[in-house]
């Protein structure tokens, strides 16, 4: 009898256990943390954008995981007819909703929504040489999901201050120089310290005698995001005073893509349905 | 004190139960509520349409649609092949059709003939979302602000593009017209299917809306941004009574015979709303990151694109 108890007490307990594991947890999202690596597949994009005609590829840092909002470099998506978002779970359609020509920062809505994207932990740049590493995504085809990032091991040269990344561009208010390159399609992609935390994000382009070793402090990023405020229909304002810099980034988009229109950078233009002719101006 | 033997079996035989009953819990259902089954399918599962007894969802990493027998739903039947990066599937005209993100096409999939690439059918702008009726096959694209209409027998992209208004995601077909959700700018647009184009006002709806469903006469939009369920009139187009706070982020929705299901895609519940109902009942819940809802085959099916599992919630 006693050796049933004694049984019977470590399956009761082992069930006991099974049972807690099993039981659904108050938050099982957060509860649910996922590996530093699949972090950065969640929270690290790749972006193509069609402008006049051309394709631009750049990188793109998971911002609101619960909005599925992606911040980047301005100058990458300006213009776009269309806006591709590879994400780590599955290829996404943007629209841009927010744009800081003078900080070369736009913020992009990603379509349809998927929950699951993850926004990186964040942190400060640290101080003097210590290692980071710059990130950026290209989407691959099937099976080639491990090798669709770029990762560039870098060192901070210089502090935080006004810095001109591009001959065309507006010079950046606060910016860091690193000691190595960076390539074009890892713009707009986080700068993560050994830990993994989100430190700042890449700024370079691919003109001629730009200076592409640039980024800027997520700090400076966080405080330019958090001045956005909701506006009708997803979009976000708060941003006005920018739009100053929005003939710099034409100027930029017309010297690299020769069938660029102001026009087509116009933001959220509403669009006419089609009707019988004599009823268009039914929706006004 | 000396138990007899039988007692002794019996105490033994209520311990075990003790055990495996949550392990049988465990297999069947490590989810919130009971009467539902998690199964991994494909690497990044986001749509999922039942037709008939098959279960159909899309699988973007792996650019395939992968095929669950209803009543058998522990293993992958079949596989498909599509173009780049598949989003989202609909079934009609005797095939499936998935509309393919990456590269601008649609595929249709004759379902009698598995492990083969379907015909891809490029669409010349962004593939959004994709419907199947009896004119055709339509598909929204996004950043365009259009529709475009596949004729189901050249298997082309026919007519011009139909403009519906800003970024047009969701697409549903009833009560003879297509009913696009622009997404941008808070409307839902009435297309006639026959001739075109967009018929009367374009009606606002909430903030963020999501998806559409045609059902009961109605046509229900689910706006996520606001947690509301906004109802138009499928015959006069126009807005019926006050959106119905629903709450949470409600992203997709699925007709049975009687009700409507909403799938809050932030908390993963699941709502019924009755058609004569002015409010929702939750029925159950889905834990992880539920994306979209199907309903077929005697059940509801969740497909979670993270986790990479389609959940089975009995009726």
């Amino acid at each position: 009898m006693r050796r049933i108890g004694v049984i019977g007490s470590f399956i009761v307990a082992g069930s006991l256990g099974t049972w807690a594991l099993a039981a659904p947890r108050a938050d099982d999202r957060a509860a649910a943390q996922p590996s530093l690596s699949r972090q950065l597949d969640l929270g690290v994009v790749a972006i193509e954008a069609e402008i006049a005609g051309d394709l631009v590829r750049s990188s793109g840092t998971v911002i609101g995981a619960e909005d599925e909002l992606v911040v980047t470099s301005a100058h990458a998506v300006w213009g776009a007819s269309t806006i591709r978002v590879t994400t780590g779970i599955g290829v996404l359609h943007g629209r841009i909703v927010a744009r800081a020509p003078c900080d070369d920062l736009a913020v992009i809505d990603t379509q349809p929504r998927l929950p699951g994207l993850v926004a990186l932990r964040t942190g400060e740049a640290p101080a003097g040489d210590a290692l980071l590493t710059a990130i950026g995504r290209r989407r691959a085809g099937p099976g080639d999901v491990g090798e669709t990032f770029v990762t560039i091991p870098v060192r901070q040269a210089s502090a935080g201050g006004p810095a001109r990344f591009d001959p065309v561009l507006p010079p950046l208010a606060d910016a860091m120089r690193l000691d190595a390159s960076i390539v074009p399609e890892a713009t707009g992609g986080p700068i993560v310290d050994r830990a993994g935390r989100l430190v700042a994000m890449a700024q370079v382009t691919d003109s001629p005698g730009a200076a592409r070793n640039t980024a800027v402090p997520w700090r400076t990023v966080r405080r330019r995001l958090d001045e956005l405020r909701s506006g009708p229909q997803r979009l976000f304002v708060g941003w006005r005073s920018q739009y100053r810099c929005a003939s710099a980034m034409n100027a930029y988009a017309a010297a690299g893509h020769p069938g660029f229109l102001p026009g087509s950078a116009r933001l959220n233009a509403p669009v006419p349905a089609t009707r019988l002719p004599g009823t268009e101006e039914l929706d006004e | 004190m000396t138990l007899s033997r039988p007692v002794r079996v019996g105490l033994v035989v209520l311990l075990l139960a003790v055990v495996v009953a949550p392990a049988a819990v465990v297999l069947l259902d490590d989810n919130a509520d009971a009467g539902t089954q998690a199964l991994r399918v494909g690497r990044v599962p986001s749509d999922v349409v039942v037709d008939g007894n098959t279960v159909w969802v899309v699988s973007g990493r792996d650019d395939r649609i992968v095929t669950i027998d209803a009543g058998r739903p522990d293993t992958v039947a079949a596989r498909y092949e599509t173009g780049a990066a598949p989003l989202r599937v609909a079934a009609g005209s005797g095939s499936v059709w998935t509309a393919n993100a990456a590269d601008g096409s649609v595929t249709r999939v004759d379902p009698l003939v598995p492990d083969a690439g379907g015909r891809r059918i490029p669409i010349g702008s962004d593939a959004v979302d994709v419907a199947v009726g009896p004119d055709g096959a339509w598909v929204s694209n996004g950043l365009a602000g259009t529709v475009r209409r596949i004729d189901t027998v050249s298997n082309r992209v026919v007519g011009n593009p139909i403009r519906t208004g800003n970024f047009p995601t969701a697409l549903a077909l009833g009560a003879n017209h297509l009913w696009v959700v622009n997404s941008g700018d808070g409307t839902v647009a009435r297309v006639d299917p026959r001739e075109n184009l967009v018929v009367g006002r374009r009606i606002p709806v909430g903030r963020d809306p999501q998806d559409v469903a045609v059902a009961f006469g109605t046509v229900w939009v689910a706006n996520r941004g606001d947690g509301t369920i906004t109802r138009i009139s499928a015959v006069t187009g126009r807005p019926i009574g006050e959106p119905i706070r629903v709450g949470g982020a409600p992203g997709a929705l699925a007709a049975t015979r009687d009700s409507l299901l909403i799938l809050d895609t932030r908390e993963g519940h699941v709502l019924e709303l009755r058609p004569d109902a002015a409010r929702a009942r939750r029925v159950s819940r889905v834990p992880g990151f539920p994306a979209s809802i199907a309903v077929g085959a005697g059940a509801a099916w969740i497909v979670d694109a993270r986790n990479g599992t389609v959940t089975r919630l009995a009726g």
